[in-house]
């Protein structure tokens, strides 16, 4: 949730480069990519829980997306708008190549993680750590997995998580809430 | 400053990582979550997820930004164009139809010229309650000019 001028900034600095992507501005096509590339895959890899298929689907999210910016509305802020769109196309995939792969994006986190750090032994606590963390999500419901993912890694309000995952705003929340309670059973 | 309660804490344990939070919000979270075993589990928690994000594999960005169609600058707006034209046009053919019908003239050339319009087709033509035509089923060659007039902007709009 941000400050209130931030918030107006942020929306003010949006909805200039929607307008000249809109207009066919590849610049601002590629910056619309770029700000939002880490909470597309971040989505479309905790439904999918493949990075090959995670990576697919958030490309089709930004072909769909970008393709059809006339009508955006700005009702909705373009980011939710986007992760909407990018939540169906999982959605979509995920029913026509069957069931999630749990674990390569667990793999992959630690892989990530761990590769960051010069230190041996702390490059094995982070591998490990980030495995047990992609585990936890993987076991929980999809829209717990997802309103977790949705306000921690990219602090959307519950209002936003509503329209991004298709529930009301009070469902977002105790999604929300459910999800961390298990999550703090699972990875104690 | 008030004392945060639990419920808030947690709703706002997320923004604790970032730039979101006022000066006032961020210094009543972080007095509650010192003091609250609790709460600073979920703050834990928080802090480990977010040490663990799913990262987008490199080259993802290039393959989607190559992947983007190239759309001219005003691609759009000439399509848009077409298919005013096309909307016109199925208009101008309506029109000239209802026209002949109010006449009673047929089309130049109309194989069907003598042919008697099917009874209760004008009176099934229009569904909508409101605006000229609407309540009884109308009977075009009763209306005025401007009645007619009125009507064909109505179609046109």
């Amino acid at each position: 949730m941000s400050t209130g001028c931030e918030a107006a900034r942020t929306a003010r600095e949006e909805a200039a480069l929607v307008a000249r992507a809109r207009a066919g501005d590849r610049d601002a096509l590629a910056a619309l990519v770029s700000s939002n590339l880490a909470a597309v895959y971040g989505v479309t890899a905790r439904i999918l829980g493949d990075r090959e298929l995670a990576a697919d689907a958030a490309q089709d999210a930004f072909v769909n997306a970008l393709g059809a910016l006339h009508r955006f509305r700005g009702e909705a802020s373009f980011r939710t708008w986007l992760l909407r769109i990018a939540v169906n196309a999982a959605r979509g995939l995920a029913r026509r190549r069957g069931r999630r792969r749990e674990f390569e994006v667990a793999l992959e986190a630690a892989a990530n993680v761990a590769a960051e750090h010069a230190d041996p032994a702390m490059r094995v606590a982070l591998g490990a750590e980030a495995e047990r963390v992609e585990r936890a999500l993987a076991r929980l419901p999809e829209k717990q997995r997802l309103a977790v993912t949705l306000r921690v890694y990219h602090d959307l309000s519950y209002g936003e998580i509503s329209a991004v995952v298709g529930c009301s705003e009070g469902a977002a929340r105790v999604n929300y809430h459910l999800g961390i309670k298990r999550l703090r059973e699972l990875l104690r | 400053m008030s004392a945060m309660d639990c419920e808030t804490a947690r709703d706002l344990l997320p923004s604790l990582h970032g730039a979101g939070l006022s000066t006032r919000d961020r210094a009543s979270l972080e007095a509650h979550v010192a003091g609250c075993d609790d709460c600073r589990a979920d703050a834990e928690l928080i802090a480990m997820l977010r040490r663990n994000p799913a990262t987008p594999p490199a080259g993802l960005f290039e393959r989607i930004v190559d992947g983007l169609p190239v759309r001219r600058p005003g691609q759009r707006r000439a399509v848009g164009l077409l298919a005013l034209a096309a909307t016109l046009a199925g208009a101008l053919v309506v029109g000239r139809g209802l026209v002949q019908e109010l006449l009673d003239v047929p089309a130049a050339g109309d194989p069907a010229a003598n042919v008697e319009p099917p009874v209760g087709l004008l009176q099934s033509f229009w569904p909508a309650d409101d605006g000229l035509v609407a309540g009884i089923a109308p009977a075009l060659h009763q209306l005025s000019v401007d009645e007619l007039e009125m009507l064909l902007a109505e179609l046109d709009s």
